[in-house]
């Protein structure tokens, strides 16, 4: 059993708080659900949505037909009617009248939540048990949890799902938040920015744990004493979307000189400028790939769900001490605000990069065979040294001998050789003999997956570490190739067709969504 | 600790250049509060100041330009042993990196700002800074500047700085004081230091500063020091101090790693 529910009405009507505790309900209930999130950028008024797909198999993406909208308004059932399912069911109107009337007009999202959860066969004792945790404390908890119980007893059981174990649930912004944690970060600068204030706001919220984290005035500010509190040795990050990176880039080009670790989430969002701030988009990665004037060593990864955000979130930390370099971390909006349930875990052995015993004459940037060079703190007696954002020799010294320059550009790439040793490499979805392959980055892996169960022969590559760009010859041999991205000019379609001299298919969208399962199989019934 | 035990190489600046005096002042303030230059992280910016990151045996972070302030903030407050000490110029200060000292002013990290203040880009070879007087010619202002120049010391005590001086650079034993005071406030501590450019600055020479200021004996009320700074007299000292509580957090270099288990079990 699999079906999508909407949650849908104005702005301010509690919409996502009822999403967020019907999918934990239904996760602790021990069914899967992959949920996201529809908003305008505005606080009241507008049309939001939050989308659910609730299943007794575990689900990746959206799909386009609803089989169950509550419809807070009148209105949402106008809009959303062309995308009922045959056997579609709403919630609305006169349930939700009556008991708003009787505990309030706030409590109106939770006899939705109430409603759906009866009709889903669901015990109730799960679902009250997520609300009062939700509002412990509160004074809304006592009407909130009659409301949902009074909306659970006004419907008969209509939906039978084949329940699991209880399970996570959470979205990428959390689960990248919680990877910073367990990475051992202990100071973050980020400026607001959609769609990573909620991990701006978990991390704020757990601070006490014993992290910083700051509000800069800016992002240049935010990404510079990030690499301040990274130069003192402890384990630094900023969230940003596009907007904030740009201010950031010169910045990066400074952690690349310097060699300064850090890592930076970025959550891409429709552009340019201003662009659909609360839509989504992949038109970053060349963005990326490439900011920063002169030429220096970075990672770029992409996780693609929940889980990744978690696990790559950990290995980036890693990855940016150990080979000291800024590692970006990048997502979109439909990732970074969508939920899942999802059990984390991290394959990555979390070890400081020990910081050198430095005798007289320390060189913090010495030659090194694999190009990385021993580093110390301040603090540390005889490790002085300058973090130059000049060329520098190996003690850090402003030079600008042409023989130094030339070793220090190339001591600087040369980790590029270990590091593609470390990385992860691209993982390949469906039959390794398939005659035609999709090639893809990011949260377009959901979609994709989701749609391959109608297609046997097609397999799918996703490439999770763009930078440094990973052979895949050995996958592509012989196939068809199909890139997918959710975007316009195809950034990874043309890196894949300038790196591995083939032709491959493209297919775009950017009209502010990410693909549903639906859309990739038609793009793949065209493609036939 | 002697003042050479945080000097070293041999700076290139003009001679005559008011920076010597002011890399002089700033290792014998430190010298006299005997800091080990381990526990010293001088952050620099870029210009003929900046250049100072490579003639300071202290641990250095060399900054962009108008971006030595980030940086020191963040290396405090993970760890509020050392002794942060950032530097700029008056184009990096009160241009570039403007609004970084305006967001200082009111965090109240305990770092030390010292901007080299002569009044032009030196480093570019003379165009009109954010404080260059109005109508002054320079290659980039071949008719005259036009602008009102930038305030620092009334813009950062309207700012709510809790430490607000201006030294001269033509006063070494003055400035070392200045510093000193700097490093022991606690609170964020901004020091304007006057600084003839030798080579460029043909008004504001070491004779024309010299005929102008004079020493202030006591900081004053915040109102009277405000007004003092927005006058045309040029009195060197600290215009202000307050007590306020400064930013603080436990030294983060040395907080054990976090259990994430139970954060992540609070997700089920």
């Amino acid at each position: 059993m699999r079906l999508l529910c909407k949650i849908a009405g104005f702005a301010g009507s509690g919409i996502m708080s009822a999403g967020e505790i019907l999918g934990r309900a239904c996760s602790r209930a021990g069914l899967f659900v992959f949920a996201s999130n529809d908003y305008p950028s505005l606080i009241r008024g507008g049309h939001n949505v939050f989308s659910l797909v609730i299943s007794d198999a575990p689900v990746y993406s959206l799909f386009s037909k609803v089989d169950l909208l509550v419809a807070l308004n009148e209105e949402s059932i106008e809009l959303h009617k062309k995308e009922f399912s045959e056997e579609h069911f709403v919630v609305s109107g006169e349930i939700l009248d009556r008991f708003a009337k009787e505990f309030g007009e706030l409590s109106r999202n939770m006899v939705a939540v109430g409603a759906v959860f009866g009709l889903l066969t669901l015990d109730f004792n799960v679902l009250s048990g997520v609300i009062n945790e939700r509002f412990a404390g509160k004074p809304q908890l006592d009407s909130n949890l009659k409301a949902a119980k009074a909306g659970f007893d006004s419907v008969k059981p209509k939906f039978e799902f084949k329940a699991k174990s209880k399970q996570l649930f959470l979205s990428g912004n959390h689960a990248l938040a919680l990877g910073a944690i367990k990475a051992g970060m202990k100071f973050a600068a980020i400026y607001p920015i959609t769609p990573i204030n909620p991990m701006l706001e978990y991390l704020a919220l757990k601070s006490d744990c014993g992290f910083v984290v700051e509000t800069p005035e800016d992002e240049i500010s935010g990404i510079l004493m990030a690499l301040g509190a990274s130069h003192c040795g402890v384990r630094s990050m900023v969230a940003t979307s596009g907007a904030g990176f740009s201010l950031m880039v010169e910045s990066l080009a400074l952690a690349g000189i310097t060699e300064t670790p850090i890592v930076i989430f970025y959550g891409q969002r429709a552009g340019p400028a201003t662009g659909m701030p609360t839509k989504t988009e992949q038109s970053d990665l060349a963005f990326v790939r490439s900011a920063g004037h002169g030429e220096f060593a970075r990672i770029v990864v992409a996780p693609a769900d929940v889980e990744e955000c978690f696990s790559e979130s950990v290995r980036a930390f890693q990855l940016a001490e150990k080979f000291q370099l800024p590692v970006i971390v990048l997502t979109d909006k439909y990732l970074n605000e969508s939920f899942q349930t999802v059990s984390l875990k991290s394959d990555v052995k979390m070890k400081r990069e020990s910081f050198a015993s430095p005798g007289s004459d320390f060189k913090r940037y010495a030659f090194t065979a694999d190009g990385i060079s021993p580093r110390s703190v301040p603090g540390q007696p005889d490790g002085m040294f300058d973090a130059n954002s000049d060329e520098h020799d190996e003690f850090g010294f402003s030079c600008d001998s042409p023989v130094n320059r030339a070793k220090m550009v190339e001591k600087r790439f040369v980790k590029f050789g270990l590091l593609k040793k470390e990385l992860p490499r691209p993982v390949l979805y469906g039959k390794k003999n398939a005659k035609t392959i999709i090639i893809s980055w990011g949260s377009t892996k959901g979609p994709i997956l989701s749609a391959l169960e109608k297609f046997p022969d097609v397999c799918f590559l996703q490439i999770q570490y763009l930078t440094p760009f990973p052979d895949i010859s050995e996958f592509i041999k012989g196939k068809k190739v199909i890139v997918i991205e959710n975007n316009k000019t195809g950034q990874l379609y043309r890196f894949v067709k300038e790196h591995c001299l083939i032709e491959p298919v493209f297919f775009g969208k950017f009209d502010g969504y990410q693909f549903t399962a639906d859309q990739i199989v038609e793009v793949l019934d065209g493609a036939k | 600790m002697e003042p050479n035990d945080y000097l070293t190489g041999t700076p290139t600046w003009c001679p005559g250049c008011g920076n010597f005096s002011i890399r002089i002042a700033l290792s014998q303030a430190l010298a006299e509060l005997n800091l080990p230059p381990k526990d010293v992280l001088l952050v620099a910016d870029v210009g003929c100041g900046g250049n100072e990151n490579n003639w300071f045996k202290t641990y250095v972070f060399h900054s962009l330009h108008g971006r030595s302030l980030p940086p020191a903030l963040g290396a405090k407050i993970v760890n509020p042993k050392l002794t942060v000490i950032a530097q700029a110029g008056d184009g990096g200060a009160y241009g570039e990196g403007a609004n970084h000292l305006l967001h200082a002013c009111r965090i109240n990290v305990p770092v030390v700002y010292l901007v080299h203040n002569n009044q032009l880009y030196s480093l570019t070879a003379g165009q009109a800074s954010p404080t260059t007087g109005v109508s002054s010619k320079t290659v980039s202002t071949p008719f005259g500047v036009s602008e009102v120049p930038v305030n620092p010391l009334a813009l950062a005590i309207s700012a709510g700085a809790s430490f607000v001086a201006r030294g001269f650079s033509g006063d070494i034993a003055h400035l070392k004081e200045l510093i000193k005071s700097a490093i022991l406030h606690k609170g964020f501590a901004l020091i304007d230091i006057l600084q003839p450019c030798v080579t460029l600055n043909k008004v504001n020479t070491f004779a024309w500063y010299k005929e102008r200021i004079y020493k202030l004996d006591k900081p004053l009320g915040k109102v009277e020091a405000f007004e003092l700074a927005l006058s045309d007299k040029l009195p060197i000292g600290i215009f202000y101090q307050e007590s306020r509580p400064p930013y603080y957090r436990a030294p983060l270099v040395k907080e054990p790693d976090i259990d994430v288990s139970k954060l992540i079990a609070e997700f089920m």
